[in-house]
């Protein structure tokens, strides 16, 4: 068991109103008498006990300075979360509530030193990628890794249907021989990502020890065959040792659901690499960021009421991606001075509710700070509506309007798609003539032009070009990137 | 259920955009209206007495009169051209048909303007005005209209929408 704080859930900069609050709300629940579970009874006494210490300042004190260094400091990580409505009207019908979580570092860099980080490029070598792409790969790659920060380390391996280690937690100060490495990859074989991804966990895993931050780049133009369930458990897996995967996808033949999934059970990302620009600007980036970073393995724990069920997860910034609505939800990983953006949208059933407030979620993130010493740190939140008879109109905040104008023009393609595959073309293209002109008043002409292209082909064709699908699939998605790419570098 | 005004697709209570046409399902009160382009006049004393009409020479004959608005209450004027038919009105958000003039920036909900309130047009180089069966109803020169019927007006007549008053200027 936890602190005393753990045990109500709160914050240490809790107020006393907050601590009664979350008190009463405790007890209720965990009452012998209403509560049959037989430990519900030492539960209630710990309850008490805490509250009995929390309320009172100087006992407060007295606990507060008891509890050890890292315990005390909260991490420097704001959190907000802001909702589509505040009160919801009792009705017969399930209704939807969107909440807009954001988490802001707000640390200063200065205060603390940056921690090692390990990254573990896993590239494919198989023989599509032969000639413009790996040509492309390899130089990319000389030109990144000097970016690299000196005390970082390098892992390379590469893959076909089998996994060759290129270089193995090598420190950057030995780059031209890893570029040499780099250079003398020849492609053949086919594509069995199963092979590679389990090298890179493996070396992360047992050559990462005592390095926080861990992260593996997954580089492939394929689909895998066969071993994506492999892949999932290996990618969950990676997840609970506190290893993030991302995956660039190269050309228009990878399996991007697939990639997506992988991607998104660690807190990673998936991008959609098109040109030699796009692979040079995401690895920078991706450099960039893991040499600001501040905290990672971020998870969402939450408890959401009976009446309440969290339907749908996305990421906004810094990438957008859909979330798997497991519990906990990966969330990734957060820089110094960068913000990221998270939105939940919530099913709440009022219908056979006899109660005055709901509680869409009783959560906490749930971080590991890389600050020197790696420290576990925790942020609690809640969020509670009230059941009302009758509501006032109100306005949803604006900020959550504009994320969602952008994310239903992404869900919309995601529903093209399926309807596509489900051969029912008729509302794909009638949805898909929608989407080209919401994104014409958006102002993106090339991507409008796009979908219209395509809307074409599947009234002929009965099917997508591989190319447009994914291009509309990023296109909408890149509809959120902010920053904005930085300018390309010829 | 709220049914979607753009593609009658359902979606469920407090959905906020329409899943299968991307419409915006819930209006803000931050009005995004579109206000026509106000050009700032030299100051116009309502209390002048009507302007004579300047006389024209006689190759402008021919040209179709134009149209301004002078807005008696704010003092500005609004100069139409290029159509022969102008409606007038309020815009609010949602609404399927526009007015081509929105007199919402000039106080008309408080004053009493429909939506789309009264129609002025050019016919044969006469100016009428026409009612379009308004709540509050039009005046011209303080005399209440019968609806749909078009009234010709000249150049200095007072029309009010409601309460809004409009001093037609037409410059032939």
């Amino acid at each position: 068991m936890g602190d005393y704080y753990d045990i109500l859930g709160l914050d240490r900069g809790a107020t006393l109103d907050d601590i009664r609050a979350a008190y009463f709300d405790m007890v209720r629940t965990a009452h012998p008498d209403a509560n049959p579970d037989p430990d519900a009874k030492e539960k209630f006494l710990e309850i008490q006990e805490a509250y009995e210490v929390l309320r009172d300042p100087q006992k407060r004190k007295k606990y507060d300075n008891f509890l050890p260094d890292a315990a005390k400091k909260d991490p420097l990580v704001k959190v907000t979360v802001k909702l589509s409505k505040t009160d919801v009207k009792k009705m017969e019908e399930p209704q939807l509530i969107y909440a807009l979580m954001e988490m802001e570092c707000i640390a200063k860099e200065e205060e603390i030193n940056h921690p090692q980080t390990h990254y573990c490029f896993v590239i494919d070598r198989s023989t599509s990628m032969d000639g413009e792409r790996m040509a492309m790969v390899k130089a990319n790659f000389l030109k990144i890794l000097p970016k690299l920060h000196p005390r970082d380390l390098v892992s390379i391996v590469t893959f076909s249907d089998r996994p060759d280690l290129l270089c193995s937690s090598a420190p950057i100060d030995s780059i031209t021989s890893i570029a040499e490495k780099i250079q003398n990859i020849t492609c053949s074989g086919s594509t069995e990502i199963y092979k590679g991804l389990k090298a890179g966990v493996d070396l992360l895993r047992l050559g990462g020890i005592g390095n926080p931050n861990r992260h593996i780049i997954l580089l492939t133009d394929g689909h895998t065959y066969g071993d994506e369930e492999a892949c999932l458990k290996l990618a969950a897996e990676a997840f609970t040792q506190g290893i993030m995967i991302s995956a660039m996808g190269l050309g228009f033949e990878w399996n991007d659901v697939f990639l997506d999934r992988l991607a998104t059970s660690t807190g990673g990302s998936t991008v959609f690499v098109n040109s030699k620009e796009d692979l040079y600007n995401y690895l920078d980036q991706k450099i960039d960021h893991g040499n600001n970073i501040y905290a990672g393995n971020i998870i969402y724990e939450y408890k959401c009421d009976p009446e309440v069920r969290l339907k749908s997860a996305f990421r906004l910034q810094p990438e957008i991606m859909p979330l798997v609505c497991n519990n906990p939800i990966p969330l990734g990983d957060i820089a110094y001075r960068s913000k990221s953006q998270f939105l939940f949208e919530y099913l709440v059933d009022t219908s056979r509710c006899t109660k005055e407030v709901v509680h869409l979620t009783r959560g906490r993130v749930r971080m590991e700070v890389f600050s020197g010493a790696a420290s576990q740190a925790k942020i609690n939140f809640k969020l509670t509506s009230r059941i009302l008879e009758n509501v006032e109109r109100e306005n949803p905040p604006i900020e959550i309007i504009s994320a969602l104008s952008k994310l239903t023009l992404y869900q919309m393609q995601e529903r093209n798609s399926a309807d596509v595959d489900k051969g029912e073309y008729y509302s794909a293209v009638k949805r898909m003539h929608y989407l080209a002109s919401k994104l014409l008043t958006h102002g993106d002409r090339g991507l409008a032009r796009q979908i219209l292209i395509e809307a074409e082909n599947i009234n002929n064709k009965h099917r997508f070009s591989e190319e447009g699908e994914k291009r509309i699939k990023y296109g909408t998605r890149s509809l959120f990137l902010l920053p904005e790419p930085k300018p390309r570098i010829s | 259920m709220i049914l979607c005004p753009n593609c009658q697709h359902k979606e469920l209570p407090g959905a906020l955009f329409c899943s299968e046409c991307g419409t915006q399902l819930v209006s803000l009160d931050i009005l995004n209206t579109r206000s026509i382009q106000k050009t700032p006049s030299e100051s116009l004393n309502p209390q002048i007495k009507i302007p004579e009409a300047a006389p024209r020479s006689a190759g402008s004959l021919q040209t179709e009169p134009t149209l301004s608005l002078h807005i008696i209450d704010s003092g500005q004027i609004l100069h139409l051209a290029e159509r022969s038919e102008f409606t007038l009105g309020r815009t609010i958000e949602g609404q399927p048909i526009l007015p081509d003039i929105d007199l919402s920036p000039f106080d008309a909900f408080t004053l009493g303007v429909s939506r789309l309130h009264a129609a002025l047009r050019i016919i044969n180089r006469e100016v009428v005005v026409t009612d379009l069966g308004s709540s509050n109803g039009t005046r011209v020169n303080g005399q209440k209209v019968v609806p749909h019927v078009d009234y010709p007006i000249n150049h200095g007549d007072i029309i009010s929408l409601g309460k809004l008053k409009i001093q037609v200027l037409i410059s032939k």
